[in-house]
């Protein structure tokens, strides 16, 4: 059997995502950040609510680094520290964010459907967020 | 200040921790993983560091596992770590373990059995043979010995030697002296003798021994108070003086004298032999003729070495300042190493017995094992061919055996806890007291136990790999079944296995038969007394208050005149000695009036009697008669072996004299010769019997070899059941004298069996080892021959069908059971000819060559081996021809 090569990317949209992967890909979406700065931004984004660790990250980080999904980037902008790395996503891994938000947009239109999210009253406002 | 060594320690850690993870991972993101916490520790609380901690140990796990995304599983799986891997092999190892709970449940009953007895008789060897000496530096310890100006040893230094060697530092860094003795102990609930010995102050130092309480001697205590201050034992401390903490300082009363305790010694110190309690100083000039003399050599110097400084130092002395007695020394060189030679090869002996079992057993296991591989053989032949790699395999087989070994081993080794106790206590006391540690399963004894049983397992589990590894797959699909799985050469390794473990089985049956053979001659010996009923009871004189024989006596007398008057008692005798304890033991030559007896002195037993002594013990007087109580003092009796000695059947009606110089004494009675030292030690028959009144006249040298303080005198008496008098008629003692110790009170067979209880020791292990390897042997047999009647079944069933008889099936089975028999039987009588040399310092008038032993052990085996043969044979009967006519 052949061995997927780390520069190859893994078809992305075929597996769901597992929640972290997810935040993960989404906190650097918008841009490169460091392994602490994605720490942060998913702490402060989900309120608290994901408690994100160091070391559940990294084995997220060099997960998708396998996929092909992220890259790190050259260079330290900073220039502060040499070991720290930044993370970028690439198209491989753009795509495997977008397929996973869409499934969970459709799943969301799912639950609206079958009412989950709320009385049948009541079950249009929910829609337009 | 409390949080930046928070995060610093856990910074640490957790760099530990990443170090856990797996190379590629470590190569790609370690660092940084690492950089962010670091970044991160500093403001995190305490409960976020222990979380971050704790995820990043779940993440090692988690790190290592496939993508879930990705579906190869094998070639990830070939990178894992190692260690993973194997805890997957144990798992796999372990669950088939579980399919044969028969077999691996055998398998650890036999090593464990093997083990537990392993490790009990190593930890009696580690503790008698292997713990090093208790002193420091035991090799330059040695005992000087004087020489005689005719060039004669003898023990011990007079004080002027003593005196002036010490003063020779080139050869000695110390110069001790001691004397044995014994002790008058009072105060306490009886009083007692206790052995003792008298010291030199500097002698403890010069052993390197320190006390666990207290001092040890200055040089001052030996002049200043001369036998006014004791160093006691641990063992005296433990059970005469409560443990008491704050016991030094406190007096204790010695000899009617108070001595205060200024030491305990620690536990299992013994100086010079295995049974001193106290230690008292010893003044060498004080009108002491000699002393034992030990000598610390200096450092560097080697025995030869210093004997030759001995030499040149003498001679100069000898010129210098010349003395009759000479100034000559000589040097022992095996005064300290250990336990005397008998106990160190009956130890050996069982512990060489120990090993053999544990080779039997090996062999059984491996033999288990074998058919078990032999199964697996297309199991793993399949699996080889899938491509798993033979490292693997074999892998899988040590996981197997280190399994079986750990199990075996737990369960040894509890065993040996539980059993340890047991056999210390059958164990003879020379034995134990020769110990300088605790017998027990100590951490030793466990390492020593699990190396053994893991070893064992796994060397046991590993030779089915090979041939798999050697040749795989050809007949692994073929469809072929347990018919073509064993190979005549595997069949022939299995029988030489089995051949192995009957030759072991017959070493060990032939060792155990001797011995029983030796201990029955040694209980068929002819005592020349009848011990039934008859209780010795010791009593220990104090030779200060009763410094005559007369006034022992007279005591003595008025206590047999109150025990006869008690009801029960049937006859009651008094003595200065009673078997296997001669009243003493002296050197001479005896001469009748014919001339002397013999060319040499010879040793003679001595025994100070009452007229019923030769009733109370049953002793026959063939010729003559027993001493009456008007006899006069020179009147005796004398054994058999000394009329013998004297060229005649009995000297009664002659006289007879011990030296030239000696009185002459009047034979009224010849008696048959008595055991008078116990059942082994020849040398006891020469004995005379003298009345109490002969005092100690008739014997010019008699020198009493160890000064005591006490004199032994006995007291036998014979009654219906003389055990429950022993309370009664001490109490009958004390009111003789409240002072006098009664020493000990045993029936007289016991004090007789007790001679020999080395050789019950000896001789109850090997039985039990030689049925266990007998058991294990016959086990193998019947494997063997039970695997090979359901391997041959289709050709037993073609013969059948062709037209053999039963007697040819019979004859099939049985003939190869007796074969396989008959080779082992021989491997091991050429193997126990070799060995049973090594026995023949512990047997007692048996050859270790007996031809009947050999005999009877060999047709013992072969009757087992018949027996074992027996349901393998019945099986082969009922094989139905039609069954195997059809599957081929």
């Amino acid at each position: 059997m052949r061995r997927p090569a780390d520069h190859e990317a893994m078809p992305a949209g075929d597996v769901p995502l597992t929640a972290i992967e997810f935040h993960v890909l989404l906190s650097i979406s918008d841009g490169d950040r460091h392994g602490y700065a994605i720490l942060q931004e998913v702490t402060e984004r989900t309120g608290d609510q994901l408690r994100l660790r160091t070391g559940t990250l990294y084995t997220v980080i060099k997960r998708m680094l396998d996929r092909g999904w992220i890259a790190e980037t050259d260079g330290t902008p900073d220039g502060s520290d040499e070991r720290r790395r930044y993370y970028r996503l690439t198209p491989a891994g753009r795509l495997a964010v977008r397929a996973e938000a869409r499934r969970l947009q459709d799943l969301v239109a799912v639950a609206h459907e079958k009412h989950v999210l709320g009385r049948r009253s009541k079950p249009a406002p929910e829609r337009g967020r | 200040m409390k949080r930046p060594i928070a995060a610093a320690a856990a910074i640490r850690l957790y760099a530990l921790i990443t170090r856990l993870y797996p190379a590629a991972f470590r190569e790609r993101c370690g660092r940084d993983m690492l950089r962010t916490f670091e970044e991160l520790a500093p403001r995190a609380t305490a409960g976020r560091l222990a979380a971050e901690l704790f995820d990043a140990i779940r993440c090692v796990r988690t790190s290592r596992r496939p993508d879930p995304a990705t579906r190869q599983t094998r070639t990830t799986a070939a990178r894992e770590h190692v260690l993973v891997a194997m805890a997957q092999d144990a798992r796999y190892a372990l669950r088939r373990l579980r399919t044969q709970p028969a077999l691996v449940g055998f398998t650890i009953l036999t090593l464990g059995f093997a083990i537990a007895a392993s490790a009990s008789l190593f930890s009696i060897v580690d503790a008698v043979l292997l713990r090093p000496s208790p002193f420091s530096e035991a090799d330059r310890l040695v005992n000087a010995m004087s020489v005689t100006p005719r060039g004669g040893i003898s023990p011990g230094l007079s004080a002027i030697k003593l005196k002036q060697w010490r003063n020779e530092t080139s050869v000695f860094e110390a110069v001790e002296a001691y004397v044995a003795t014994t002790a008058l102990a009072t105060g306490g609930p009886e009083p007692e003798e206790v052995r003792a010995a008298e010291i030199s102050p500097g002698l403890l130092r010069t052993l390197g021994v320190a006390p666990r309480l207290g001092r040890l001697f200055h040089d001052d205590d030996a002049p200043a108070g001369q036998n006014q201050v004791v160093i006691v034992s641990e063992h005296y401390w433990r059970t005469r003086l409560g443990e008491a903490s704050d016991v030094i300082g406190r007096a204790i009363t010695l000899n009617g004298q108070p001595h205060t305790v200024l030491g305990v010694m620690p536990k299992r110190f013994h100086f010079p032999t295995l049974r001193e309690e106290l230690w008292l100083p010893l003044n060498p000039g004080a009108g002491r003729g000699s002393a034992f003399t030990l000598v610390r050599l200096r450092e560097g110097l080697t025995i030869e070495a210093a004997r030759a400084r001995i030499a040149a130092i003498t001679a100069r002395l000898a010129a210098e300042q010349p003395t009759p007695g000479g100034w000559a020394i000589a040097l022992d060189s095996h005064a300290f190493d250990g336990p005397d030679e008998k106990t160190r090869s009956a130890v050996l002996v069982l512990f060489g017995a120990v090993g053999l079992v544990l080779l039997v057993a090996g062999a059984n296991v491996a033999n288990l094992l074998l058919t078990r591989a032999i199964d697996r053989h297309r199991e793993f032949s399949i699996r080889l061919m899938l491509g798993a790699s033979r490292a693997r395999l074999v892998r899988e087989l040590l996981i197997e055996g280190l399994a079986l070994g750990v199990a075996a081993g737990s369960l040894g080794l509890l065993a040996a806890h539980w059993s340890v106790g047991t056999l210390v206590r059958l164990a003879p006391d020379d034995l134990l007291l020769a110990t300088t540690t605790d017998i027990g399963v100590d951490g030793r004894v466990i390492a020593f136990g699990f190396a053994l049983s893991i070893a064992t397992a796994v060397l046991c589990n590993l030779p089915p790999a090979f041939r798999t590894m050697r040749a795989p797959g050809r007949d692994a699909i073929s469809g072929r079944t347990r018919t073509a799985a064993t190979t005549p050469a595997q069949r022939r390794f299995r029988s030489a296995l089995v051949m192995c473990e009957i030759a072991l089985a017959v070493v060990l049956l032939v060792g155990a038969a001797l011995m029983m053979r030796s201990f029955a001659r040694l209980n068929a010996i002819d005592i020349g007394f009848n011990p039934d009923r008859v209780v010795v009871m010791t009593i220990g004189m104090d030779t200060e208050r009763y410094g005559t024989e007369e006034a022992r006596f007279a005591l003595l007398r008025g206590i047999a005149a109150d025990v006869r008057q008690l009801p029960g008692i049937e006859e009651v005798a008094i003595a200065s000695g009673a078997p296997p304890a001669p009243g003493s033991l002296s050197f001479g030559a005896i001469e009748t009036p014919a001339g002397p007896c013999g060319a040499d002195e010879t040793g003679i037993v001595s025994n100070l009697v009452s007229p019923s002594y030769f009733r109370v013990l049953g002793i026959a007087i063939p010729d003559g008669r027993p001493l009456r109580a008007d006899d006069p003092p020179d009147a005796v009796v004398v054994s058999q072996s000394i009329a013998r000695r004297c060229g005649v059947e009995s000297l009664t009606g002659s006289r007879l004299r011990l030296g030239p110089n000696a009185a002459w004494l009047s034979v009224v009675g010849t008696a048959a010769d008595v055991r008078t030292m116990g059942l082994t030690s020849d040398g006891g028959e020469m004995a005379i019997y003298l009345a109490w009144n002969a005092g100690t006249a008739p014997f010019p040298n008699f020198a009493t070899m160890l000064p005591r303080r006490v004199a032994p005198r006995r007291v036998l008496f014979r009654a219906a059941s003389p055990a429950s008098h022993i309370d009664e008629i001490k109490r009958v003692i004390w009111r003789h004298d409240a002072g006098q110790p009664v020493l000990s009170a045993v029936p007289a067979t016991e004090l007789m069996a007790d001679t020999i209880r080395r050789e019950r020791f000896l001789l109850t292990l090997m039985t039990l080892f030689s049925s266990v390897a007998l058991a294990l042997a016959s086990a193998g047999i019947f494997g063997v021959l039970a695997y090979a009647v359901a391997q041959r079944a289709n050709e037993i069933g073609i013969r059948v069908a062709l037209g053999a008889s039963s007697a040819h099936v019979i004859r099939l089975v049985v003939g190869h059971g007796l074969a396989v028999a008959s080779a082992g039987v021989a491997a091991g009588i050429a193997a126990a000819l070799a060995f049973s040399r090594v026995l023949a310092g512990l047997l007692y008038e048996v050859e270790p060559r007996d031809p009947l032993v050999f005999v009877t052990m060999s047709l013992l085996v072969f009757g087992v081996a018949l027996a074992a043969s027996w349901i393998p044979t019945l099986r082969a009967l009922k094989v139905d021809p039609a069954t195997s006519l059809r599957v081929d």
